[in-house]
């Protein structure tokens, strides 16, 4: 027997049986729109991931750093050594802790911009704001960051810039309203006040220099409380920042300016100390960065100088393993529910041998071979699976068309992004899947179908 | 040409040993209608399925056309029953969920006719038992004497030259079962092939050429009552 005849006999005998065919390729549908719907999520999470970094890291920087704790890659059992050959300072660690890392000092600095991949290196200049506020107003506990060149943010009023040295900052929309101001246009143009307390007490003079103001606007836009041991330096609202789902995560109450402006709060806070002008990482923007191969080559460099970096790759990499163990957690389940679904087809189609024992024996009888039997049956456990397949990822498909707008609402993903996001490829591969599990559920019934014996099968009345 | 060569059946093993064929041997010419007669666990069955090589004997030899079934090998003898032998059973065994058109199909399926010419084929047979307006109707929807139409129309579309007809009368009335014997017999003989037909009813069998008895597994009688001569050229 031809095998085209064997297929569409055995969709013919499948058809026959409508109600039984459609229930049994139910079982494998429910798996398959678990399945497709896990891929589907997981594929939205990851360009979610991508989307975040894209719009908050260039992929031609990177961050260089010296202590493995600054991104929490350093061993767990074993405690770090000290070391005095470099300034110390605190990072954030897991669950509110703090960890003590070495710095980058102004001598690393100076080692990565020598470095010949090193288009620009940018310490990544961090201070801690003693608060925010504005004249009649309560003080807010705030961060202070320097605008990234890659940062996209979507700004309610003002401009997305800075001048350097000019004293001029970006505040977060929630700030509009507690800091006073009637709207978001109002803000602009209007003074806004970021204190630091110095470790050790620098004069007003010395102030003055590290602003590099002169001394007749120095008198009017610094407020000095020194007696409090704080200093306070005055910003001029340029903009105003809508927090979006897409922003580097936790900066909701993040105030940004120029590096430069960032760095002379730091040089306030840190004169004369052992950690002046020493950061925990440092960006460096890599020549023709865009290349791949150019950035691995910089960080095979870095790390033969004895610098740790991470790309915006590596970043996403690891994100993305996270996801891929939820994903793998998910998908253990829905291969159960096709593990089930596996001996609902064994069960279906060892009950449709018996009843068609007549027919196996005719067939046999007019010299059907018993290899062309056994195909009879897998080819249909292959229609179950086909059938079961495409339901379940059409069922995952139109489902997801159906809620992706909700979702994307709920959630505020931003304009156009989709968290559920089908690729024909992974749904065309997933039903060819499901095909072979059926198939190999097929195997049993089709094994007992054809060592049938037309005699005793003929026999039957 | 059949023949048959001290053909034995033996089920079973010591005390339960029974013997459903004991060294039967007879032969039958091309294009002849023989009847097989015989109660029921005379033997007849088995006798039926070791000739057309769905059972093996326990010794013995059956030579159809001059090749010996039981030095054949399975593929050998299934694409053997596909090409050139067709059944006709009591029960019909037809498809009642398929259509005419599907049931008479599958021998020519079965036997790899290519699909062009398998149309016409079963137009021909089911215009041979004047079933030609029923050709897509579910053959579930047909009368008894109609279903065993199709069963002769499915067992002559691939023009076989051995039909064996099991009891093709034991489910129809009287009447009806006449009709289908005097189709058969025409068929045949406008076919040339040979016809063995297995029954208990006499008057069945006294319509064929050639009447076997058998009782107990053996051979009781051998009659020729017509000489079945004039058809051989037929079949060469």
């Amino acid at each position: 027997m031809k095998v085209t005849d064997i297929i569409r006999r055995a969709g013919r005998s499948l058809k026959s049986a409508k109600m039984r065919t459609l229930l049994t390729a139910t079982a494998i549908a429910i798996g398959g729109f678990t399945l497709i719907v896990t891929l589907a999520a997981t594929n939205g999470a990851r360009a979610y991931v991508s989307k975040i970094l894209q719009e908050n890291f260039d992929p031609a920087e990177l961050y260089v750093y010296k202590d493995k704790s600054v991104f929490g890659d350093d061993s767990k059992t074993e405690p770090k050594l000290y070391s005095d050959s470099g300034a110390l300072g605190t990072v954030a660690g897991q669950a509110g802790t703090t960890q003590t890392v070495t710095l980058l000092t102004e001598t690393d600095i100076a080692t990565l911009r020598s470095q010949d991949f090193a288009e620009k290196v940018t310490p990544v200049v961090t201070v801690s704001p003693e608060y925010v506020t504005r004249a009649d107003q309560k003080k807010y506990i705030a961060a202070l960051l320097q605008l990234g060149s890659k940062q996209n943010f979507t700004m309610s009023a003002g401009k997305q810039s800075v001048i350097a040295n000019n004293r001029q900052i970006i505040i977060p929309e929630p700030f509009v309203k507690s800091l006073g101001f009637a709207s978001s246009k109002d803000a602009i143009g209007k003074t806004v006040i970021v204190a630091v307390r110095p470790q050790s007490q620098p004069s007003q003079a010395e102030v003055q220099a590290l602003l590099q103001q002169s001394a007749a606007s120095a008198a009017e836009s610094i407020a000095n409380s020194q007696s409090k041991g704080i200093t306070e330096v005055a910003f001029t609202i340029v903009g105003v920042k809508q927090n979006t789902q897409t922003q580097q995560p936790g900066t909701e109450f993040t105030l940004y300016t120029d590096y430069t402006d960032i760095q002379a709060l730091q040089d306030i806070a840190t004169k004369d100390q052992v950690n002046y002008r020493s950061n925990p990482t440092a960006i460096v923007r890599v020549k023709d960065g865009s290349v791949e191969k150019n950035i691995t080559d910089a960080q095979a460099q870095l790390k033969s100088l004895g610098y740790y970096s991470k790309s915006s790759k590596d970043l996403q990499q690891q994100i993305n393993s996270f996801i891929s163990t939820l994903q793998i957690i998910i998908a253990v389940f829905s291969v159960i529910t096709v593990v089930a679904s596996v001996f609902g087809i064994v069960n279906t189609l060892y009950i449709s041998v018996l009843e068609r024992t007549r027919e196996i024996g005719l067939m046999k009888a007019l010299g059907m071979r018993r290899r062309s039997v056994n195909l009879l049956f897998i080819f249909e456990a292959l229609w179950i699976g086909f059938l079961g397949g495409v339901m379940g990822v059409l069922g995952g498909y139109a489902l997801g068309t159906l809620i992706n707008p909700t979702i994307s609402k709920k959630l505020d993903l931003g304009p156009g992004f989709e968290l559920l996001q089908f690729k024909p490829s992974q749904m065309a591969l997933l039903v060819g899947a499901l095909m072979i599990v059926a198939m190999i559920a097929g195997l049993l019934p089709a094994r007992k179908a054809s060592k049938l014996d037309p005699i005793e099968a003929l026999r039957t009345e | 040409m059949i023949e048959v060569k001290k053909l034995s059946k033996v089920y079973g093993k010591k005390e339960s040993i029974f013997t459903a064929l004991d060294s039967v041997s007879f032969s039958v010419p091309d294009g002849a209608t023989v009847a097989i007669i015989g109660k029921s666990g005379s033997g007849k069955s088995t006798l039926m399925h070791v000739m057309s090589g769905l059972d093996h004997p326990t010794s013995g030899s059956v030579t159809i056309n001059g090749k010996n079934l039981s030095t054949m090998k399975t593929k050998a003898i299934d694409s053997f029953r596909a090409t050139e032998m067709s059944f006709i059973f009591q029960a019909f065994f037809i498809e009642a969920n398929q259509t005419c058109y599907q049931n008479v199909m599958l021998p020519l399926e079965i036997a790899k006719v290519p699909r062009r010419k398998r149309a016409g084929m079963v137009k021909d047979a089911l215009e041979a038992v004047d079933l030609s307006e029923k050709i897509h109707l579910k053959a579930g929807k047909l009368s008894g004497g109609q279903k065993q139409r199709l069963a002769i129309a499915r067992s002559i579309v691939n023009k076989p030259k051995l039909i064996f007809a099991d009891e093709p009368t034991g489910n129809l009335d009287s009447a009806t079962g006449d009709l289908i014997i005097k189709q058969l017999f025409n068929l045949n003989k406008s076919l040339g092939a040979t016809l063995v037909v297995v029954t208990h009813d006499e008057d069945l069998a006294s319509k064929c050429q050639i009447q076997i008895s058998i009782k107990d597994g053996k051979i009781v009688s051998n009659k020729t009552t017509k000489k079945p001569a004039s058809r051989r050229k037929v079949v060469q």
